[in-house]
C-alpha cells in the first residue's frame, strides 16, 4: 500500500491526468461547476410580497387512500392556504374515492372527481387543471407533505411575469429507514437542493418535478398541459422552456416525500427516470441539439450537452475506463481506483457541506457517516444502473411499456 | 291584604248558581269552592225548594242532584221548562252516581246540558260553571242505512259519542257513560284527542282512513267483528277501572297518553303516514308532535321504555319530515344536473366531458384536434361526471340536500337534524304510577287538588276558610307525602307499611299539638292548622316530624307541602 502511495505521489500533473482521465473529465467539472455557480453567483432576488392571484392545488392519484388525507391536511396548514384544492382519484381500486368524497363533504377540498378506469397521472392532472379556477396551478403528489411556508415560497418567483413554472424543493422523509434511503437523502441534497440552486442561477432548471411544482395557468394551457407520460414533468418543462418561458427553483419551498427503501425498487425507479429522460431528450425533443432547427435555442443546448456528457457519456465511458485501467496497470488498478475514490470522497464531503449549508431544515450531520458509502454507491454502482437503463431504452425502447403509464396509453402515444 | 279579593274580582263572569243537593257536606264544599271563585251560590235541599227559587230568581247554572228527597232532578227541570217554555233558561247540570243509568233514558239527554259523575270532582265543577252557556239542541242520531257497516255498529247495545260533535260545546259530561267514539270525519282529531275522557275510550273509525290510529275499522267489518267490538269496549271499561281517578280526566298530555296506553292494553306503535308532517302516525288519534313530547317526558320519568323504530330527517325550520331529497350542484344549488361520460384521449392525455369532444357525430380532441376514431384504442370512458345545467360546474359527486315540502326551507343533507321514531311501552314504574295516581310523584310535583281531600277535612277547611273571610284568621293546609311508601310496600308488605304509617300519623298528631287536625288520606295524609301563618309553622313541623320518624322502624320518607288561604282560593 505504501508502495502505491509512493507511486501516486511520484506522479507529475501530466501523468496524473493520464491516470485519472475519467475523473478529470466526468467528475471534476461537475463539482467545480456546482461550487462556482453556488458560491460566486448571486442568488436571484425574489419578491417578498404575497402573491396576489388565486392559487389552486391539483392532486391526481391512483389508489392513494392512505396518503391523501395527510397531504391535504398539510396543505390546509399552510401559511398561504391554497384557494382551491382539486383531487382526482384516477381509477383507484382502494377506498380513495370514498375518502375524497368525505373530505369534500367536510370542505377540506373544493372538488373531488373519481374515474372508474385508470387514465394515468397526465390525464388526471390535466383534467384537474381544467376544472380548477386558480391563476396558479400547483401540482402535487398524494404522498407529499409540505412545510408550512411551502406554498408561500413557491409562489414568490412567479412575481416575475416571464416565469412560467417553479419547482419546489423535494427532500426525502424516510432517510433513516434504510441505507439506500440515507444515500438518497444525500443525493437529493446535492443534486436537487444544491444542484437546482446552482442551475437556477444560470436559468438551467430543466425539470419541474411532478411531486411539487407551480405553473402559471396561461402557460400551462398554452403548452396544452401534460402530455401522455412518463417523464411528463420533464417534458412539460422542456416545452415551456422552448416556448421562451423562464423556469425557476424555490429552495425554501420544501416538500417531503418517501423515497424507495430497497435497492430493487430504487433501481426500477431510476430505470424509469433515465429511460424517460433519454426518450424525451434524444427522441421527442432531439431537435434541441440541432442548430439548424427553427426552434433551436442555445440555452437548451447547454442542458442537453450537460446531460449528454455528465450522465450519458460518463456512464458509457466508465466500463471502458475500468477495462483500460486493468489492462494497463493489472493488479495495481484497484489501488488507483481506491485513490480516485478517496479523492472523490474529499470532493463529495465538500459538496455535501455546501449542500447542507444551502438546504434549510435537513439534518445534515446525521447523514455525514453515509458519505463514504454514498461516494462509492453513486460513483460506481448507480452509474452502471444508469448505463443499463440507457442501453435498455436505446435498444428495447422499454419506456414504451412501463407500468407507470396505462397500457392503452403506451399503445398510441408518440 | 291577602289575595282572595283580587282573585274574586279577577273572575271574568261571575255566575249565579243554584245548587240542588240534599247532602249538607256536598252543599258546604260546593258552596265554599264556587263562592271562593267569585260566583253567587243559592242552595236548595229538595226539588220543591229548587222550583221555588227558580221561579223567584234568575240563575245561570243549576247544579242538581239527580236523586232528591221529593222528586228527581229530571222532574225539577221538566217542571221548570213547562212553566218557562220561552226565553232564556239556565244550564242544567245533573249530578249523579249512575251516569250510565241516567243516560239510558233518552229524555235525560235532552233536558240536561251536562252530566257530572259522583264523587264530585270540584275542579271539574268549577270548569263547568265557568264554561259559556250554550242553548240546548237535542242530539240528532244519524239514521243508519240498513245493511251498512255503520248499521251493524249502531245496532250494538252501546252508547256512542260521534265525532265531529253535533253540538259546539264541551263534550266532557257527554262522555260519561259513553262506550266508544265513532269518528265520522278525520278533521280536527287533535281537538277530539284533547277532550277529557277521549283517551280512555275505544275509537271506531267510520271513515276507513284512520288505519291503526283507530281501535276498530268500522268500514270493513267482518263476521265476528261486532263481538270483537263488544269485547274491546269491555276491555276498555275493565282497564279504565284499574286507573287511579287522577287519570280519568287529567289534562296533562303525559298522563293522558299513559292512561290511553294502559286502557288500550297496547304499546305505542308508530306507522308510516304520508298525511302527517312527521310522516308517522300512532295507534291513537293524537297528533305526533303531541305524542313525541309526551313520550320523551314519560321516558325521562321512567314510566315508558322505548324501542327504536325508524329515523327520519326533518326540516330545522318547521320540524316537518316531508322533505324532497335532491341531488344538487354544490356550486349553485340547482338540481338541474346531467350525468355525462368523461372521455380520455390516450395520445395527448386530454380528459374531459364528452361535450368537449363532440362535433356533430364526430369526436374531436379539443387539445390536439385529432379525431377519436376507435374506442379502446384512441380513447375510452373512464367514468361519469355530473354537469350542472344552470352554472356549468362539473362534479363527480353532487351534494345532497333536502327541501321542506311545508316551508320550502333548503337544508344540506349533513345539516338536516334527525328524529328517532320510537315505539313505547309502559314500565313497571309506569304501572305503579297509574295505580297510585299523582301521589306517586310526591307532593312537590302536585298542585293543590281538593278531590284528594277526605270529607271531614273539607268541612274543617270550609270552616277555616269562612273564618278567614270574616276576620282574616290564617290557617295552613298541609299535605304529607310519604316518598318511600311504594318501596316499603314492596319490601315489607302492605299491612306492615300501613301500620307504620298509622303509628307515624298518631305520633305526629300528638307532637304537633291540639290546634292541628291530622287526617289520613288514601295515598297521602293531610293536616289543617288553624290560626297560624304558613311561614311560622316550619319549626314545629320539623320537631313533630322528628318525633314521628323516631316512633317507627321504617323510613316512610315523609315530606310536607303547605298551602295558605291565598293558595287555596287561587
Amino acid at each position: 500500500m505504501s508502495a502505491a502511495a509512493d507511486y501516486l505521489l511520484a506522479q507529475n500533473w501530466e501523468s496524473l491526468l493520464k491516470l485519472f482521465w475519467f475523473v478529470v473529465i466526468f467528475e471534476m467539472p461537475r463539482y467545480l461547476l456546482l461550487f462556482a455557480l453556488t458560491a460566486f453567483l448571486p442568488k436571484l432576488r425574489e419578491d417578498e410580497e404575497p402573491f396576489p392571484g388565486r392559487v389552486s392545488v391539483v392532486i391526481a392519484g391512483h389508489s392513494e387512500e392512505d396518503t391523501i388525507e395527510a397531504c391535504v391536511l398539510a396543505l390546509r396548514e399552510q401559511s398561504r392556504v391554497p384557494d382551491e384544492i382539486v383531487v382526482i382519484s384516477d381509477g383507484s381500486t382502494d377506498g380513495m374515492p370514498a375518502k375524497i368524497s368525505k373530505m369534500l363533504r367536510a370542505r377540506l377540498i373544493n372538488a373531488a372527481h373519481s374515474t372508474d378506469l385508470r387514465s394515468g397521472k397526465s390525464a388526471g392532472t390535466n383534467m384537474a387543471a381544467r376544472l380548477c379556477t386558480g391563476d396558479i396551478i400547483i401540482n402535487a403528489d398524494c404522498d407529499c407533505s409540505f412545510d408550512r411556508h411551502a406554498i408561500r415560497n413557491i409562489l414568490r418567483p412567479l412575481a416575475d411575469p416571464d416565469v412560467a413554472a417553479v419547482c419546489g424543493s423535494i427532500l426525502p422523509r424516510n432517510t433513516h429507514h434504510s441505507l439506500v434511503a440515507a444515500f438518497q437523502g444525500i443525493e437529493y441534497m446535492i443534486s436537487i437542493s444544491l444542484g437546482k440552486q446552482a442551475a437556477d442561477r444560470v436559468g438551467q432548471v430543466t425539470c419541474i418535478s411532478g411531486a411539487f411544482g407551480a405553473f402559471r395557468r396561461d402557460a400551462f394551457e398554452m403548452a396544452g398541459g401534460l402530455d401522455a407520460g412518463g417523464g411528463e414533468d420533464l417534458d412539460l418543462t422542456i416545452r415551456l422552456r422552448r416556448s421562451g418561458w423562464k423556469v425557476r427553483f424555490a429552495a425554501d419551498a420544501q416538500c417531503y416525500t418517501d423515497v424507495p427503501e430497497t435497492l430493487p425498487v430504487l433501481v426500477r425507479q431510476r430505470f424509469r427516470w433515465e429511460r424517460d429522460a433519454v426518450r424525451l431528450r434524444y427522441r421527442k425533443h432531439a431537435d434541441m441539439m440541432n442548430p439548424f432547427s427553427r426552434r433551436f435555442r442555445w440555452s437548451e443546448l447547454v442542458h442537453e450537452v450537460e446531460f449528454l456528457i455528465f450522465n450519458v457519456l460518463a456512464a458509457v465511458a466508465l466500463p471502458f475506463y475500468l477495462v483500460w485501467l486493468f489492462q494497463t496497470y493489472g493488479s495495481f488498478a484497484p489501488t488507483i481506483l481506491l485513490a480516485a475514490q478517496l479523492g472523490l470522497l474529499v470532493l463529495d464531503c465538500a459538496v455535501f457541506l455546501l449542500a447542507a449549508s444551502v438546504t434549510p431544515k435537513m439534518n445534515a450531520w446525521a447523514m455525514m457517516p453515509y458519505i463514504l458509502g454514498y461516494s462509492v454507491f453513486y460513483g460506481l454502482y448507480m452509474r452502471f444502473v444508469r448505463l443499463a437503463a440507457y442501453l435498455d431504452e436505446w435498444i428495447f425502447r422499454s419506456s414504451y411499456s412501463d407500468s407507470y403509464v396505462p397500457e392503452k396509453v403506451h399503445n398510441v402515444r408518440g | 291584604m291577602n289575595s282572595i279579593s283580587p282573585k274574586i274580582n279577577a273572575v271574568a263572569s261571575p255566575r249565579r248558581v243554584l245548587l240542588v243537593e240534599d247532602s249538607s257536606v256536598t252543599q258546604d264544599i260546593v258552596e265554599l269552592m264556587l263562592t271562593q271563585a267569585g260566583h253567587t251560590v243559592s242552595i236548595a235541599s229538595d226539588g220543591a225548594m229548587a222550583l221555588r227559587l227558580l221561579a223567584k230568581d234568575e240563575f245561570d247554572v243549576v247544579l242538581t242532584d239527580f236523586h232528591l228527597p221529593d222528586i228527581t232532578g229530571l222532574d225539577v227541570v221538566t217542571q221548570y221548562l213547562e212553566t218557562h217554555p220561552q226565553g232564556p233558561r239556565p244550564a242544567f247540570v245533573a249530578i249523579t252516581g249512575d251516569v250510565r243509568g241516567l243516560l239510558a233514558d233518552r229524555a235525560n239527554c235532552e233536558v240536561f246540558d251536562r252530566i257530572v259523575p259522583k264523587p264530585l270532582d270540584i275542579d271539574l265543577l268549577c270548569e263547568l260553571v265557568e264554561a259559556p252557556v250554550v242553548p240546548v239542541v237535542p242530539t240528532v242520531r244519524v239514521k243508519a242505512v240498513p245493511g251498512t257497516a255503520g248499521n251493524a255498529i249502531e245496532a250494538l247495545p252501546l252508547a256512542y259519542f260521534r265525532w265531529p260533535a253535533s253540538r259546539n260545546q264541551d263534550v266532557t259530561p257527554r262522555l260519561m257513560g259513553v262506550d266508544a267514539i265513532l269518528v265520522e270525519s278525520c278533521e280536527a282529531l287533535d281537538v277530539l284527542w284533547r277532550q277529557p275522557g277521549v283517551n280512555t275510550l275505544p275509537v271506531i273509525d267510520m271513515t276507513g282512513r284512520l288505519g291503526t290510529s283507530a281501535d276498530v275499522d268500522g268500514t270493513a267489518l267482518r263476521l265476528g267483528d261486532t263481538d270483537r267490538i263488544l269485547a274491546l269496549v269491555e276491555l276498555f271499561h275493565d282497564r279504565r277501572a284499574e286507573l287511579h281517578t287522577d287519570f280519568l280526566r287529567s289534562n296533562e298530555p303525559t298522563d293522558r297518553l299513559l292512561a290511553r296506553l294502559h286502557v288500550a292494553n297496547t304499546p305505542l306503535t308508530p306507522r308510516l303516514d304520508g298525511t302527517a308532517s312527521s310522516l308517522f302516525a300512532w295507534n291513537l288519534v293524537a297528533s305526533s308532535d303531541e305524542i313525541g313530547l309526551a313520550v320523551s317526558k314519560l321516558v325521562a320519568e321512567g314510566f315508558l321504555e322505548t324501542a327504536f323504530h325508524e329515523r327520519v330527517h326533518h326540516c330545522p325550520a318547521c320540524q316537518s319530515a316531508r322533505l324532497i331529497v335532491r341531488e344538487e350542484c354544490s356550486a349553485c344549488g340547482s338540481a338541474h344536473l346531467n350525468e355525462e361520460s368523461y372521455l380520455h384521449h390516450f395520445r395527448c392525455s386530454y380528459q374531459g366531458p364528452e361535450t368537449d369532444f363532440r362535433h356533430g357525430d364526430e369526436l374531436t380532441c379539443p387539445k390536439c384536434r385529432r379525431t377519436l376514431a376507435h374506442f379502446g384504442r384512441d380513447y375510452d370512458r373512464p367514468g361519469l361526471m355530473v354537469r350542472c345545467q344552470a352554472c356549468a360546474a362539473i362534479t363527480s359527486e353532487p351534494s345532497v340536500a333536502f327541501r321542506c315540502v311545508d316551508c320550502a326551507t333548503r337544508t344540506p343533507a349533513d345539516a338536516a337534524p334527525t328524529r328517532d321514531i320510537l315505539s313505547a311501552k309502559i314500565t313497571e314504574q309506569g304501572f305503579s304510577y297509574l295505580e297510585t295516581g299523582l301521589a306517586f310523584l310526591g307532593a312537590t310535583r302536585q298542585s293543590l287538588r281538593f278531590a284528594d281531600l277526605p270529607l271531614e277535612l273539607i268541612i274543617s277547611l270550609n270552616k277555616a276558610a269562612s273564618r278567614f273571610n270574616e276576620d282574616k284568621t290564617p290557617f295552613v293546609l298541609g299535605y304529607i307525602a310519604h316518598d318511600n311508601l311504594l318501596e316499603l310496600r314492596r319490601k315489607h308488605g302492605a299491612r306492615q307499611t300501613e301500620d307504620a304509617r298509622d303509628l307515624w300519623i298518631e305520633t305526629f298528631r300528638q307532637a304537633i299539638g291540639p290546634t292541628t287536625t291530622v287526617t289520613k288520606g288514601a295515598s297521602q295524609d293531610f293536616f289543617l292548622t288553624l290560626d297560624m301563618q304558613k311561614l311560622m309553622l316550619g319549626p314545629n313541623l320539623e320537631v313533630a316530624r322528628g318525633r314521628a320518624d323516631k316512633s317507627v322502624r321504617l323510613d316512610l320518607g315523609a315530606r310536607f307541602q303547605l298551602f295558605g288561604p291565598e293558595d287555596i282560593t287561587g
